[in-house]
């Protein structure tokens, strides 16, 4: 399988009132084509500003302060410019804030929990919908490799204009082909839908349309964060079951962000548990439920009630995530103060390291390659001073 | 102690009707109104949790705040421990009020910011003017201990709390009066599941030592798994299924549980190649539910007229037709592939094509209606209480579903 993303080391800040939020920290993982990354962690995690940095949507106080994200797209990487390129890959980290414009839409989209923050409330859906699908064809219309590099990233101001309301010209093929696309993502009557704004939507159908809006420039990779949180279970099931066709069909990946591991065990390949800005553990579905290594995944999975038995779930998990800011984070590793399995090892921040002899599974836990030592066990909170009042 | 439920509801209705004066009503406009709730009935035993599951805006939250008083029904009655609510005197109404308690879905929003956790928790008390300040101070310390939090945290405000903390408070503030009965409106859907996990623990200490009764409402059916004695499933304001959790949930006899329970995705590793045969359609408006069984748009298991012999997708796919044409809107009839169907089957979509094409679209409608429809449409199904409390008719006795009667 080829690779599509590779993050590497990604490390993003925030800067607060309070003093820089540590929100994202060496994060590194591989998105192949075609396949469904999961993103699971708690709130405040780094699920999404994770996702926001790859789509180069922080907003003005977040900056990517390291790493790379190498994207591959070979047409951009034949284009001469000032952006670091490694064979068909470019990192997104060195691109012109005008030419990451330019990819998203048409290599990198995202979709929100909340659809109406992705629709103009005042314009119809078809239009909204009409007008994705003409920044991907204008993009289209003019090959990458055959343009200087100031045409390249003047691509992202034309793009922009196109998504300015009103005075943009949207065709009338654009207009069918939205149509296409709302029938595509499963909205009856399409024709007479597109016609109607976003309020007049149900949560469900707005979200397909909002998967419409995203896939119509035909990207590579789709980010989608909570895509199904704010839904009923059965339109939940709608949706994901929609997501699985559309990745059956196009070959798109996907990076699924969610709190729910019931959502990612039913759609992703691979996961990454995120804990403190920090990718814990990183593994294919089954060895991640099956046999996870890091102790915060292992407190998650017993959290989680089980519908087909009704024992109650063991709260497993006390205490809470440490604070983000840079005097809050702890030393050593930044779940000891929870973690049932800390010992004097831990008070050294511990590398991301492979479990076994397999590299689709790794760990940022000492636990990768030794067994706890009940002797040289940290007593609990003695990793570092902290309230330890419930959450 | 008598051995009534400590709850019972029968035929509990909740009508909203908006925006209509008096005016209007001369005018003889009427209003838009939305039975909320509709003829629910629901009894709950001392020391049980009961779970109310369905799916947002079918009518939950109002069944709870009925079940409290806090909210007028309709029509139909919540008896308390064998005394009907509405009759009650003030000094039984106070009486009852301390009996009774709610515990919120959002955790901070339910708190007011400008108290500390002391004063939130001791309200109940100060409003109700139970005990001196001192005994109260230390039944907030009591209290806080209840739900394990420090005595630390008595001096603190809300903004200062995380979210489970802040559920924890809340629980405590509804265990000031020592209620014997709890309403917990969605009491984790906002925390994550490693809180989830500490408080549903908590909940179920507290039951076991308080001999609390609850009614916990969710959307969430884990969360009723591992806390509910019984559970009863919501749709758009009626009660469809109501009975022990095993069996509703190892055996659903309601099609729309089957599909509630089916469609939760399961947080294990083989469930990438589990197939969630999904619902269609969305959730109608519950101010124009359908007509018949209300889950009749999206039943997978609608029931065809005894004399036709048809398999259910094809069926499906032909209500799904039905209903795009009475709305209006544009069907490919001619396409539809009626390879293996009957010929009784084949001459309606026959007959109906031609009616279309001619531009006839009631005459194609009555044709298929005539032909197809079904007793899911035309007759809300009775209550049958075998295996539990179920309303479908793949319940009704099956003569009369065989005989397609009413
Ligand atoms: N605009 C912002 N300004 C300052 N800090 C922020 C901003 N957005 C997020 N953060 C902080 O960055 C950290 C990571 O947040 P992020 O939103 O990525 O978490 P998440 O895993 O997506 O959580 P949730 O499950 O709640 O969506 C948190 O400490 C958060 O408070
Ligand atoms: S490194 Fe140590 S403290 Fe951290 S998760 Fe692993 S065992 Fe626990
Ligand atoms: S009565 Fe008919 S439509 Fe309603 S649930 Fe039963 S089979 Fe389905
Ligand atoms: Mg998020």
């Amino acid at each position: 399988m080829t690779d599509l993303l590779r993050a590497r080391d990604l490390t993003a800040r925030f800067d607060t009132e309070d003093g820089r939020v540590h929100a994202v920290e060496s994060v590194s993982f591989t998105v192949e084509a075609g396949e469904s990354f999961g993103l699971v962690g708690e709130s405040g995690s780094g699920k999404s500003a994770t996702a926001l940095s790859i789509a180069g949507l922080l907003p003005a106080a977040g900056t990517i302060t390291g790493g790379s994200l190498w994207f591959r797209t070979p047409e951009l990487a034949a284009t001469p410019g000032e952006h670091d390129v490694d064979g068909e890959f470019v990192d997104l980290t060195t691109l012109p804030a005008n030419a990451r414009r330019s990819l998203r839409g048409t290599e990198i989209a995202m979709v929100f929990q909340d659809p109406m923050s992705s629709f103009d409330p005042s314009a119809t859906v078809g239009s909204q919908i009409a007008k994705a699908v003409e920044v991907q064809q204008r993009a289209s219309a003019r090959p990458r490799s055959t343009r200087s590099k100031t045409e390249t990233y003047g691509l992202g101001s034309l793009i922009r204009d196109s998504l300015l309301p009103t005075r943009s010209f949207v065709s009338e093929s654009s207009r069918e082909r939205a149509i296409e696309l709302l029938e595509r993502v499963g909205i009856p009557d399409p024709a007479r839908r597109a016609e109607q704004h976003p309020t007049e939507f149900s949560g469900g159908m707005l979200q397909r349309a909002m998967i419409a809006q995203a896939i119509a420039g035909k990207p590579r990779l789709l980010l989608a964060d909570e895509p199904t949180t704010a839904l009923d279970v059965t339109i939940q099931a709608q949706i994901l079951s929609l997501l699985n066709e559309i990745q059956d069909d196009t070959g798109l990946s996907v990076v699924l962000i969610t709190h729910d591991l019931g959502v990612v065990a039913h759609h992703s390949d691979r996961v990454g548990v995120m804990y403190a800005g920090e990718l814990v553990e990183r593994a294919p579905i089954d060895r991640l439920f099956d046999a996870p290594v890091h102790p915060y995944t292992q407190g998650l999975l017993s959290a989680v009630p089980d519908l087909d038995t009704t024992a109650t779930p063991s709260p497993s998990l006390s205490g809470r995530m440490t604070g983000l800011h840079a005097h809050e984070l702890p030393e050593g590793c930044y779940f000891a103060d929870r973690c049932p399995q800390a010992m004097t090892d831990c008070r050294a921040h511990p590398e991301e390291r492979p479990v076994a002899e397999t590299d689709r599974h790794s760990a940022r836990c000492v636990l990768t390659d030794r067994a706890f030592d009940p002797d040289r066990a940290l007593e609990p909170g003695a990793a570092h001073e902290m309230e330890r009042d419930h959450q | 102690m008598t051995d009534q439920p400590l709850i019972r509801a029968a035929g509990l209705t909740k009508r909203f009707t908006d925006g209509v004066s008096v005016l209007d009503r001369l005018r003889g406009r009427e209003g838009s109104s939305i039975t909320a709730v509709d003829d629910c009935s629901l009894s709950i035993e001392r020391g049980e949790t009961v779970g109310l599951v369905g799916e947002s805006g079918c009518g939950k939250s109002t069944t709870g705040q009925l079940l409290l008083g806090l909210q007028e029904p309709t029509a139909g009655s919540v008896a308390f421990d064998g005394q009907p609510i509405a009759a009650q005197s003030a000094a039984e109404r106070r009486r009852f009020r301390q009996e009774t308690a709610i515990v919120f879905q959002e955790p901070f929003s339910s708190l007011d910011p400008r108290m500390t956790v002391e004063e939130i928790i001791c309200e109940p008390l100060v409003v109700n003017d139970i005990e001196t300040e001192s005994e109260r101070h230390s039944r907030a310390r009591d209290l806080l201990d209840r739900v394990e939090l420090s005595a630390a945290m008595a001096t603190r405000y809300p903004h200062e709390l995380s979210g489970g903390q802040c559920q924890r408070v809340a629980i405590a503030r509804a265990l000031a009066l020592e209620p014997s009965f709890i309403v917990l409106d969605e009491p984790v859907s906002a925390l994550d599941v490693s809180v989830q996990a500490q408080i549903l623990s908590l909940l179920d200490e507290l039951q076991a030592e308080l001999e609390l009764t609850y009614l916990c409402i969710t959307h969430d059916l884990s969360v009723v798994s591992s806390l509910c004695d019984r559970v009863a499933v919501m749709y758009l304001g009626e009660l469809i299924e109501v009975g022990p959790l095993e069996r509703v949930f190892d055996a659903p006899a309601h099609p729309y549980t089957s599909a509630l329970l089916e469609s939760v995705p399961r947080a294990r590793a083989n469930e990438r190649d589990r197939s969630i045969d999904h619902l269609e359609g969305a959730l109608p408006s519950p101010s124009d539910p359908p007509s018949g069984c209300r889950f009749h748009t999206r039943c997978p298991k609608l029931i065809p007229p005894a004399d036709i012999d048809i398999d259910q997708s094809t069926y499906r796919a032909i209500f799904r037709l039905r209903s795009q044409i009475a709305r209006g809107e544009s069907v490919a009839l001619d396409e539809f592939d009626c390879t293996g169907c009957s010929a009784t089957v084949t001459q309606a979509i026959e007959a109906a094509t031609e009616a279309l094409n001619a531009g006839d679209r009631a005459t194609a409608l009555d044709r298929l209606d005539t032909t197809f429809e079904s007793v899911c449409e035309t007759t809300p199904p009775d209550e049958h209480t075998t295996p539990h409390h179920v309303s479908c008719h793949l319940h009704a006795d099956a003569h009369c579903r065989d005989h397609n009667c009413e």
